[in-house]
């Protein structure tokens, strides 16, 4: 597919959706949600240019927030559906995002070998360390003892040492930032 | 029709896979169709495996129980297989000073058989060949035994050595001393083969999955990925060894999870894209299917079938995945199931289930099985002129882009609930692929009347499909018969048989069997499985005398669709769940016992009764 010259530069407002935001007040998804569309015109894309990839959960809530070609999928499964779809067309960025939940609980092998084949996309993790969207119960990053909604006496696994993890699998990069802080 | 057959026993990786191809090889060149049949436990080495050739000068598509020759590389195969054999049968061994047991020698005498003792030590000691050339000298030997001409076997042998020119001279030494052995205690012993038709020279030699394999090439797919399961390995492995002449993304994932996202990822994105896989990993592949149902993803999944429950028999055969995929995944939704039969279907309906896939932005579930996968089949080269490309609604010229609006993606009132698709990257509206409910642009939309308009949307196509679908195809004493000759049809059916999938090829082989030659027996075989058409089979069932059910399950699955979807319930079935195929003499006996049951029926009876009238 041929990507025309542009003449228009990408605007802010071309990523408006009218779709209402319903997560909580103060959650750091609209902190994200507004990061990831300053990077978009800053990268000087159209919404038509790009795809991108929700896993479920409060991330996922997301994918209708926003313009692009969006898909929105199976719990754990965001990172191997976003490569599929970028090895088909490599022209088209393709961002993934996913919860803790997903990345290492339900997907975590997806994770694990989505790192490990090196797949030319991005990957947004959104970390609150909980399955907020199934209302609070533990996810593999959540602190070990820490009471949660199905773990009443607190959790009894052991945290998952989750950037360890990601290092020990030779990422080609990696950053981490906070959701309230929407300029870097 | 005249047949012989052959069969090839010892221990996995013992090469008996190369003496049959080659043999396989020799005679199709030489003008006859062979049919190849593998048997082997799930392990790489050891354990008792055996191939199987059926050979004739008329089209030959199954295998007998019972054998012209047996060729035992090992002695299990002479404590195994000797029961095998046909009356004045040939059983050609390796195996020095073997004395066969007294129930042996007393079979031996009863059938005839004639039994030679190759000493292939002797002979490679002699020429000073390592063991792995005695696969040469047997081939040889069984070539002369087969009065073919020794030309044949050295140029296909010369092909494989055509560098190696010190290999080379050491297997034709091989091929003459093969071929001119006479056992001292016998006479000169051959089997005689039917006049050859040199129409069958021109012919390919291929497996069902290379078929497939090469059908997925011809049907656009830039994309595959996979998890090796056998009987679905050889489909991922054959378009791996492609993989430099196709410039195909081949990716053997991690789980038949991410085979299954990876390839719906793709065709999202528009690549037409392929995975495969077998019965617990096809379990893991559903909740994709589920998914692409609803963003209305077209996607083409290959369901190898092989026996369950759990791994069941991994290298064995069974159609027992029929119910699971018409009936998988959570959620209702249009799917579509479709059969392979043969080589000739594995090639010609890849491109069929992408486009059938893309024109109702539905997944196609292709199935298989381990017979088909594995089968080697005599093949008419595939027309490569005629594979139409249907991408059905997807928008893809600039100009009508433009035009779009993000709630054409999934517009409900669009007439049969095919709405128009478009590609990430188009310079158009953009809209969400959604998983949730969603309203007509993709944002989640759970109120009860968008939840009711988009249900109706994705099952309409169902209908859709089904008024397009081909009728089964009806073939009376072996040959085809249309679909407007029924009507006319004034004879009665003797027996109407029903089956699908690799069933078919052999019961067409019955019905031309000399035994059977000339009888009015129809076979009605199902290629589109889901959404089923009855309306052919309800018509054709007031015209027969008996109907008959001919699958590889236990429970019967498309007599149970076919009750499911019209009502009509077929007692008589011949079912077979044992992981084998059907082979030609025991669905010859079972088809023969109902013809003579059927007249003397009617002798008795003379307000005869039609068998399974619908109720």
């Amino acid at each position: 597919m041929n990507i025309p010259l542009q003449s228009r530069l990408p605007a802010l407002s071309e990523y408006y959706s009218e779709t209402k935001c319903i997560w909580c007040d103060g959650c750091g998804n609209y902190g994200i949600w507004t990061a990831v569309k300053y990077a978009l015109v800053e990268l000087n894309l159209h919404p038509w240019q790009v795809c991108l990839c929700y896993d479920v959960g409060c991330n996922g809530n997301g994918s209708d927030k926003i313009e692009g070609y969006r898909f929105h999928g199976l719990h754990g499964r965001v990172i191997p559906f976003a490569a599929g779809a970028k090895l088909a067309n490599m022209k088209v960025p393709v961002i993934a995002f996913g919860g803790d939940g997903a990345t290492f609980s339900e997907g975590i092998g997806h994770l694990i070998h989505g790192v490990r084949s090196n797949y030319p996309i991005t990957f947004v993790l959104h970390n609150n360390t909980n399955f907020g969207l199934t209302t609070g119960q533990a996810s593999s990053l959540t602190p070990q003892g820490q009471p949660m909604n199905t773990s009443p006496n607190g959790i009894p696994e052991h945290t998952l040492a989750s950037m360890d993890l990601v290092f020990s699998l030779k990422p080609t990069f990696v950053a981490r930032g906070f959701s309230g802080d929407i300029s870097n | 029709m005249s047949r012989i057959s052959l069969k090839i026993v010892g221990a996995s990786g013992q090469g008996i896979n190369s003496i049959g191809a080659i043999i396989a090889k020799g005679l199709k060149r030489s003008g006859y169709c062979v049919f190849g049949y593998r048997e082997y436990p799930s392990l790489i080495k050891g354990g008792h495996a055996s191939y199987q050739l059926d050979v004739s000068n008329e089209r030959i598509c199954s295998t007998e129980t019972k054998v012209n020759v047996l060729v035992a590389l090992n002695h299990h195969g002479l404590e195994l297989n000797m029961y095998e054999l046909k009356q004045g049968g040939i059983v050609l061994h390796v195996t020095p000073g073997w004395q066969f047991p007294e129930h042996h020698q007393k079979l031996i005498s009863e059938l005839n058989l004639r039994v030679i003792y190759f000493p292939v030590d002797d002979i490679l000691n002699r020429l000073g060949a390592r063991a792995i050339l005695s696969n040469v000298l047997l081939t040889a030997f069984v070539w002369s035994m087969l009065h073919q001409d020794i030309d044949v076997i050295k140029s296909l042998v010369g092909e494989k050595f055509a560098k190696k020119k010190a290999l080379l001279e050491l297997n034709m030494r091989c091929i003459d001393e093969g071929y001119s052995f006479a056992d001292p205690e016998q006479e000169a012993i051959s089997v005689a083969l039917p006049p050859p038709d040199k129409g069958f020279a021109s012919h390919l030699l291929i497996t069902g999955s290379q078929a497939m394999g090469l059908g997925a090439v011809h049907a656009g797919v830039r994309l595959y990925a996979g998890y090796p399961m056998t009987p679905s390995s050889p489909l991922l492995s054959f378009i791996a060894d492609l993989e430099n002449k196709t410039h195909m993304v081949v990716k053997q994932a991690e789980d038949e999870i991410t085979a299954a996202q990876i390839v719906s990822g793709a065709m999202y994105m528009g690549t037409r894209a392929l995975s495969a896989t077998s019965g617990v990993g096809f379990d893991l592949m559903s909740e994709t299917l589920s998914l692409n149902a609803m963003i209305e993803n077209p996607t083409v999944f290959v369901l190898a079938q092989r026996p369950g429950p759990a791994t069941g028999l991994p290298t064995w055969t069974a159609q027992s995945g029929l119910l699971q995929a018409a009936n998988c995944s959570a959620g209702e939704f249009t799917r579509c199931v479709i059969s392979v039969s043969n080589s000739q279907d594995a090639f010609d309906l890849m491109p069929v289930a992408f486009n059938l896939a893309e024109q109702y932005q539905i997944s196609v579930i292709v199935l298989t099985d381990k017979q088909i996968a594995e089968a080697l089949y005599t093949q008419h080269p595939y027309d490569l002129e005629r594979a139409e490309i249907d991408r059905g609604r997807l928008v893809v010229e600039p100009e009508e882009l433009k035009y779009l609006k993000s709630s054409d993606r999934f517009d409900p009132h669009v007439r049969g609930g095919v709405s128009l698709r478009w590609l990430p990257g188009s310079n158009a509206a953009t809209y969400c692929a959604q998983g949730d409910e969603h309203n007509s642009s993709g944002a989640v939309d759970e109120s009860g009347l968008n939840t009711k308009l988009q249900m109706e949307k994705r099952l309409r196509k169902f209908d859709g499909l089904k008024a397009v679908l081909p009728a089964p195809h009806l073939s009376i004493g072996g040959h085809s018969v249309k679909t407007s000759d029924w009507i006319d049809l004034r004879d009665e059916i003797e027996l109407l048989a029903i089956g699908w999938g690799s069933t078919g090829d052999v019961f067409q082989d019955v019905m031309r069997s000399d035994e059977l030659r000339g009888r009015k027996i129809a076979y009605l075989h199902y290629t589109y499985l889901w959404p089923l058409r009855t309306q052919e089979l309800r018509r054709l069932v007031m015209r027969s005398k008996r109907i008959v059910l001919v699958e590889q399950n236990y429970q019967g699955q498309l007599g149970m669709l076919i009750r499911m979807e019209c009502g009509l319930d077929i007692p008589d079935k011949i079912l077979k769940y044992d992981g084998r195929p059907f082979f030609y003499d025991e669905l010859l006996s079972s088809v023969t016992a109902r013809c003579t049951s059927t007249s003397e029926n009617e002798a008795k009876l003379l307000g005869f009764e039609h068998a399974g009238s619908p109720s």
